[in-house]
C-alpha cells in the first residue's frame, strides 16, 4: 500500500509538537529539564510558524519580532502551494482530525444542513483581532490555532503529567483560566460534530490568513473538461473547498488531495497555476448567502468597528488594574508591550521547572487573561534556568543569558516583621536566609535582634534572634525565600497564615526594560545609590604611632 | 626597584604561610619554635596587612556614629535596648548608630561583613589614637575579631600584644592557642604552666589545650586531680560533676585518637544513675545523650578513611542544641574541601562560637586534634558528629 504522504507528515509534526511540549515537563529542575530535551531548538517552533502570532503581536506591539519573519516564511510558501500548513503542519489539523475519524463521524445528529452562511465567518474574526491589534490590543491568544492548542494541552496535559508522572510536590489545583482554555480547546474538537474540519473551514483565522495567501497560489488543484459532474469530489472534501459547480475555492483548498482518490475520471490535476485545459466556471454560490461582494466588505468594516471599540473597551478596562502589579518572569517587557506582544499560548508555564509560573484569570483584568505571573508561594524563580525566555515565540520575555537574568529585577522580598518568626521572637528561622543564599543571590542578611546585655553591658551569648533582613540593592525577587517560608512555615507546620516574606512589583521594585543590558541597570543603580562616593580613606594597615 | 615593596612582598608571603602552617600542621612539625621565635613571628606576620585587605573597601552606614561612645544600656536609640519592649515600630531592622550595637548586631551575624567589620575597627582605632581607652578597645576588639571570626592568629597575638603593651589584660589562654597554632609549643606550655596554680578562670578550655598540645596525659591527670571526694577543692575539675568529668576527659581522649579509651569513659557516663544528670537548656539533653552520640561519633571515626571516599557532597542530619542540624561535607580527589552548617535551629552566638570548628576539620583532614568549643560544646559536636556520620556514609 502506498504510504499517504500527508498523513505521514502530519503524524510525524504532531509527535514533533507533543515531544518538544512534554519532554521538557519530567523533572523540575532546569537544568535537567534542558538535558532531557533533545529538540531544545523547536521548542515554540509551531508557534512561530502561525502567521498570525507574528503578524497580530508585530502590529500590537509596533515591533518586529522574530516570529513575523516565519509568518512570512510560511505565508510566502501559502502563495506556492495553498494552505499547506493547514494540511500537512497544523497539529491542531492533525488532531481535529483524529477526532472527527474516531468520534465525530459516528454522531450524526448536529450535522450542518447548510453551510454557506459560516463561509466567512473566519474573514470577520481575523479582521476583528488584526483591528484590536491596531489598536495595541492583543487577543490573537483566544482564536489563533497555535496558541488555542498549546495553551490548551499544557492546561488539560500538564497537571497530568506532574502529578501522574514526575511527582511534583507542587502540584497545583486547575485556576478559572486553565478550564477557559481546555473549554475552548475541547469546544474547537467538538465542533466537528457539525462537520468535518468546521473549525478549519469556517473559523480558523490563522487559516483564513493562509486562505487569503493562498488565493494567490501558484501550486493549485484544476479542474479539466472531463469532469462528468458526479459530486463524489463534493462529498469527500473536509474544507469545503470544491463549489458546487466542481472549480476550486483557493481559500480552502490545502491540496490534500483527497479528491483525487475519488474521482472516476482522474478529471483534475494538482499542478502549477498556468496549466491549460480547464473547465468552465460558473460558481453562483460562494457569495449566494451574501448579497454582494460589496455587502460582505460593509460587514468586514462593520467587524472592524467592533474590533477597535473591543480595543478601547479592553484598554480602558485595563485602566482599572493600574495598581495591580504582577509579579512577570525574568526579562518580561514594560508591562503594556508585554501585554501587547505576549499571545498567551502558555509555552513558558509548561517549560517552568517549577511551576512558578501561573497563568492569570481575571484578576489581571480581561486583558491580563492567561498571562503568565510567579506565584511565590508555590516556588522560586530557579537561578539557574533562563528556560522561558528561550521558548516564548514572541519575545514578550526576552531570551536573556544566565548572567542577565541573575541581575534582572523581577520584584522585591518584603519582610513582615510582625509575623516574621525571629523578627516576632517567637522561633529561631532563616530559611529564607537559606534559600536565597543557596541560590547564590545573597540578598538577605541576618540582624541580631532583641539582644540583652548583662550589668556590664555586655550582650548576653544566649538572648535574641537573628532575623532576616532583605539587600534591596541585591535582591531580584524571585521568590524562592518566600516559597520556602510558606512551605515550612504556612503549609507545613501552619504557624502562619501567610508567607512572612512576600515578593511584590511595581515601580521602583523591578527592571523591565525592552533592550539593552540589566547587570549594566544594576550598576548603574548602584552608583546612584551613592551620590557622593566616600572620600577614600587610605588607612596604614599598621601605623606609625604603633611601631 | 622598591626595595620596601620587595620586603613587603615577602612579609606577605611569610605570613600567609605561617597561618598555613598554623592550621595545617599546628603543633607536630612546627612545634618546635621558642617562645622568642613565636614572637618573631607574630611581629611579622602580624604586622603585614591581610591579603584581603585592599579588596575590602572601608563602608560603614552614614548614620554611625564614629564618636564610639560606650552604648548607653537601655536608653541606647537605635534599636540596642533590651527584648521586645524596647523595640519601636518597626525600627528592629533600622541600622544602629551605635558602632558597639552596629557590630554586634549587623557585622557578627554576618561572615560576608567579617573583613569590612575588621576595617571599621581599625578604622576606629586610627581615629582614636589619642585616646588611650578608645584606642585600647579597639586593640582588643581587633585582636577578637581575628581570632574568633577568621582564626588569624598570628594577627590576633599582634594586635592582643599591642593591647597589652598599652596596659590591657589579654585572655592568657586564648594567647596560649595562638602560640600553640604559630607552632611553638614552647611558649604556649609556659603560659599555661603559669595559670595552674590560681585555676584559671575557664578551667575545662585550659584543660583542652593542655591536651592539644599534645599533653594529653596532663590535661587528663588535671581534670582527675581535683575529683577524689573533694568537690569544694582548688582543682581545676573544681565545680565539674562526676559526668563533666568523664565527658571532658573523654573528648579529649577521642580528639587524641585514642577511641578505646574514649569509649570506656562514655559508658562510664551511661553507667551512671540518671538522677547524677543535669538537662541541657532548650532541648533537654543530659550528659548520657552527649556520651551516646559521641560514642556514635567514635564508631563512624574508627573506620574513617578520608581518601578513600568518592568526590561529593554529603550531608548528615544531627540532633544539635536547638533541634536537628544539617551538616553537610565536601569531598574533591579524596580531600575534604569544606564543612557547611546548613538547616539549624541553633542559637546563634554558640553557632558562632562553634563554627570555627568546621575550618578545623578542613584544614586538619579530619578529626585528631579537634576539640569542641567550650561554652558550645553541644553545637560543636553536633558538628563533628554530622561530618562523622556524612563522610561514613559516603565510604558506603
Amino acid at each position: 500500500m502506498k504510504l499517504p504522504f500527508r498523513r505521514v507528515a502530519q503524524a510525524f509534526c504532531l509527535i514533533v509538537f507533543l515531544y518538544v511540549l512534554f519532554s521538557g515537563g519530567w523533572s523540575d529542575r532546569a537544568d535537567a529539564t534542558r538535558e532531557n530535551n533533545l529538540l531544545s531548538g523547536p521548542l515554540g517552533l509551531f508557534l512561530r510558524l502561525d502567521p498570525l502570532v507574528g503578524i497580530s503581536t508585530t502590529l500590537a506591539a509596533r515591533a518586529m519580532s522574530w516570529s513575523l519573519v516565519t509568518a512570512g516564511a510560511v505565508l510566502l510558501i501559502g502563495m506556492v502551494f495553498p494552505r499547506w500548513f493547514c494540511g500537512y503542519i497544523c497539529p491542531l489539523g492533525t488532531l481535529i482530525d483524529m477526532t472527527d475519524w474516531s468520534i465525530n463521524r459516528h454522531i450524526k445528529r448536529f450535522r450542518l444542513k447548510s453551510e454557506t452562511r459560516w463561509f466567512y465567518l473566519r474573514f470577520h474574526l481575523l479582521v476583528g483581532i488584526l483591528t484590536a491589534a491596531v489598536f495595541g490590543v492583543l487577543v490573537s491568544g483566544f482564536a489563533a490555532a497555535i496558541p488555542v492548542l498549546t495553551r490548551g494541552i499544557v492546561s488539560l496535559a500538564a497537571p497530568l503529567q506532574d502529578g501522574l508522572f514526575s511527582g511534583r510536590a507542587s502540584a497545583v489545583a486547575l485556576t478559572g483560566g486553565q478550564i477557559a482554555s481546555i473549554v475552548i480547546f475541547v469546544g474547537i474538537l467538538a465542533l466537528g460534530l457539525l462537520r468535518p474540519r468546521f473549525w478549519c473551514a469556517y473559523l480558523c483565522p490563522s487559516g483564513a490568513l493562509l486562505g487569503l495567501a493562498g488565493r494567490l497560489s501558484l501550486f493549485r488543484r484544476r479542474v479539466e473538461p472531463s469532469c462528468i459532474n458526479c459530486g463524489r469530489c463534493l462529498r469527500q472534501c473536509s474544507f469545503n473547498a470544491i463549489a458546487p459547480d466542481y472549480s476550486t475555492r483557493d481559500m480552502n483548498c490545502t491540496v490534500c488531495r483527497n479528491c483525487e482518490a475519488v474521482c472516476p475520471k482522474q478529471a483534475f490535476r494538482f499542478g502549477w497555476r498556468w496549466n491549460r485545459k480547464q473547465k468552465a466556471s460558473g460558481d453562483p454560490t460562494t457569495t449566494a448567502s451574501l448579497n454582494s461582494r460589496r455587502l460582505f466588505l460593509l460587514s468586514l468594516i462593520g467587524t472592524a468597528g467592533t474590533g477597535a471599540a473591543a480595543a478601547a473597551g479592553i484598554r480602558w478596562e485595563r485602566g482599572r488594574y493600574t495598581n495591580t502589579f504582577p509579579i512577570r518572569p525574568p526579562g518580561s517587557l514594560p508591562e503594556a508591550r508585554f501585554r501587547a506582544q505576549c499571545v498567551r499560548c502558555g509555552e513558558c508555564l509548561k517549560i517552568c521547572p517549577s511551576r512558578v509560573l501561573q497563568p492569570s484569570g481575571l484578576e489581571l483584568g480581561l486583558d491580563g487573561l492567561w498571562t503568565p505571573t510567579i506565584k511565590a508561594d508555590i516556588a522560586g524563580c530557579q537561578s539557574s534556568c533562563t528556560n522561558c525566555g528561550q521558548v516564548c515565540p514572541t519575545g514578550a520575555i526576552r531570551n536573556l543569558p544566565l548572567e542577565e537574568k541573575r541581575a534582572a529585577r523581577i520584584g522585591l522580598a518584603q519582610v513582615n516583621e510582625t509575623t516574621c518568626l525571629p523578627h516576632a521572637e517567637k522561633d529561631v528561622c532563616g530559611l529564607c536566609y537559606e534559600a536565597c543564599a543557596a541560590a547564590g543571590y545573597h540578598a538577605i542578611e541576618y540582624r541580631r535582634i532583641g539582644i540583652q546585655y548583662d550589668n556590664r553591658n555586655r550582650p548576653i551569648a544566649d538572648s535574641g534572634f537573628l532575623a532576616p533582613v532583605v539587600l534591596e540593592e541585591k535582591c531580584v525577587g524571585c521568590g524562592l525565600c518566600q516559597a520556602s517560608c510558606y512551605a515550612a512555615n504556612v503549609k507545613e507546620s501552619e504557624l502562619l497564615e501567610k508567607a512572612a516574606i512576600q515578593i511584590t512589583a511595581g515601580t521602583g521594585r523591578e527592571d523591565r526594560i525592552i533592550s539593552g543590558s540589566y547587570i549594566e541597570l544594576r550598576n548603574e543603580r548602584t552608583r546612584l545609590r551613592q551620590p557622593n562616593p566616600p572620600a577614600q580613606i587610605d588607612n596604614e594597615y599598621l601605623p606609625d604611632f604603633l611601631q | 626597584m622598591n626595595t620596601d615593596l620587595i620586603i613587603k612582598y615577602i612579609a606577605v608571603l611569610m605570613a600567609s604561610g605561617f597561618v598555613f602552617c598554623g592550621l595545617q600542621i599546628n603543633g607536630q612539625t612546627g612545634a618546635h619554635k621558642t617562645q622568642a621565635e613565636a614572637d618573631e613571628a607574630i611581629r611579622t606576620a602580624g604586622s603585614t596587612s591581610p591579603e584581603w585587605w585592599d579588596s575590602v573597601e572601608l563602608n560603614y552606614p552614614e548614620t554611625l556614629d564614629l564618636s564610639w561612645p560606650v552604648r548607653q544600656g537601655l536608653q541606647g536609640p537605635g534599636g540596642g535596648g533590651r527584648g521586645r519592649g524596647a523595640r519601636g515600630t518597626g525600627s528592629g531592622t533600622a541600622s544602629p548608630t551605635n558602632v558597639d550595637d552596629y557590630l554586634t548586631q549587623v557585622i557578627y551575624p554576618n561572615p560576608p561583613r567579617y573583613k569590612a567589620g575588621i576595617r571599621l575597627v581599625h578604622h576606629l582605632m586610627i581615629l582614636h589614637k589619642d585616646d588611650s581607652d578608645k584606642l585600647r578597645r579597639s586593640l582588643n576588639m581587633l585582636g577578637d575579631m581575628f581570632y574568633q571570626l577568621l582564626g588569624d592568629y598570628a594577627r590576633a597575638a599582634f594586635w592582643w600584644q599591642k593591647y597589652a603593651q598599652m596596659g590591657g589584660s589579654v585572655d592568657p589562654l586564648k594567647m596560649a592557642r595562638c602560640y600553640h597554632e604559630l607552632g611553638s609549643k614552647a611558649a604556649a606550655e609556659a603560659l599555661l604552666a603559669s595559670l595552674d596554680s590560681n585555676a584559671a578562670r575557664n578551667n575545662r578550655d585550659l584543660v583542652k589545650l593542655w591536651a592539644r598540645i599534645g599533653e594529653v596525659d596532663k590535661a587528663l591527670a588535671l581534670i582527675e586531680s581535683g575529683f577524689d571526694g573533694q568537690s569544694g577543692g582548688r582543682g581545676v575539675a573544681r565545680g565539674l560533676s562526676q559526668s563533666d568529668k568523664y565527658l571532658l576527659s573523654a573528648g579529649i581522649l577521642r580528639a587524641a585518637g585514642r577511641y578505646d579509651e574514649a569509649i570506656v569513659l562514655y559508658e562510664k557516663v551511661l553507667a551512671l544513675p540518671d538522677s547524677a544528670m543535669q538537662p541541657v537548656r532548650r532541648n533537654a539533653t543530659d550528659g548520657k545523650d552527649k556520651a551516646r552520640m559521641n560514642i556514635a561519633t567514635i564508631q563512624h571515626l574508627k573506620t574513617l578513611d578520608i581518601k578513600r571516599i568518592p568526590d561529593g557532597s554529603y550531608t548528615a542530619v544531627v540532633n544539635a542544641y536547638g533541634g536537628p542540624m544539617t551538616v553537610k561535607a565536601d569531598i574533591k580527589q579524596g580531600r575534604l574541601v569544606s564543612v557547611d552548617i546548613l538547616r539549624n535551629s541553633e542559637t546563634f552566638s554558640y553557632l558562632i562560637m562553634a563554627l570555627p570548628t568546621t575550618r578545623e576539620i578542613v584544614a586538619r583532614q579530619g578529626f585528631e586534634g579537634v576539640h569542641a568549643v567550650t561554652g558550645a560544646t553541644v553545637t560543636a559536636e553536633a558538628i563533628i558528629h554530622g561530618t562523622a556520620k556524612a563522610l561514613s556514609d559516603g565510604m558506603k
